[in-house]
């Protein structure tokens, strides 16, 4: 992550000069002190992302695919004649019990357009859907099999 | 040339998208429904647009600040709809007359 924090530094500065790479190596400590004191981070994190690096990237791949199907589909509800739409609101469990990844099940619910994560409780979340055949599948989505796949892996 | 026309296309698409949700925000009638529609301009529109500017910039920083740009707003947006869906739903004692609740859980 050090490397990583770094890296974004050059990159947002454009260019390399020996000021620059000072100021980021002293910037750069002060942030990952304080991800270490206070966000809970460790070196394991670290360990874990690289285990999982080749689901995180099939994961992004599969977020933007869900995206543009259900994008679809909304925008096809939004240019009928007339709108007969059942919005529902559908409570369901999962079985993960990382934290972490639980928020990004229920980010990942909200960013597909037709579905809106309300309320996550433990393992027990709320969702709003425009329509009833988007709350249909929710219960087994593509997400949550990915996700279970990392969580065996930590 | 072929750059152009790629980033032109990607452009356009996301502007169509916008203009979807624009026009959806007057169609639908309430609040969370409304919500959904916008936020297909904010994913999907938004990174459409700047996916086509990304492509116009070619291989530079300057697409590598545009990628940046499009991973904050997919991490940032949803935290902004949730919490409005949230209240929402606290505040409205009449929500059943506009959704349909349905339990899969084994509460």
């Amino acid at each position: 992550m050090f490397i990583l924090l770094f890296l974004l530094w050059v990159a947002l500065n454009g260019k390399i000069t020996v000021e620059i790479i000072v100021i980021g190596f002293v910037v750069t400590l002060g942030v990952y002190a304080f991800a270490w004191k206070c966000l809970d981070y460790s070196v394991k994190s670290d360990i874990h992302f690289f285990k999982n690096f080749f689901w995180i990237i099939l994961y992004i791949f599969v977020l933007i695919y869900e995206i543009i199907k259900s994008s679809l589909s909304v925008v096809l509800i939004a240019f009928k004649q007339d709108i007969e739409i059942q919005p529902q609101i559908v409570f369901f469990e999962v079985k993960l019990k990382n934290k972490v990844l639980l928020t990004v099940l229920a980010n990942s619910i909200t960013l597909t357009p037709g579905t809106m994560t309300v309320d996550v409780e433990e393992n027990r979340f709320c969702v709003h859907a425009l329509d009833k055949s988007m709350a249909e599948g929710i219960e087994d989505l593509v997400f949550v099999k990915l996700l279970m796949k990392m969580e065996e892996n930590v | 040339m072929i750059k152009l026309i790629i980033s032109t296309i990607l452009i356009v698409l996301g502007l169509i998208v916008v203009i979807t949700a624009a026009v959806g925000n007057y169609r639908f009638a309430y609040v969370l429904n409304r919500m959904q529609v916008g936020s297909t301009a904010d994913t999907l529109g938004a990174s459409l647009v700047i996916s086509g500017l990304i492509v116009y910039s070619g291989f530079s920083l300057i697409s590598l600040k545009l990628v940046m740009m499009i991973v904050f707003l997919w991490v940032a947006n949803p935290v902004a709809s949730h919490f409005l869906a949230k209240t929402e739903i606290i505040e409205n004692e009449d929500i059943l007359d506009e959704c349909e609740v349905v339990r899969h859980d084994s509460i």
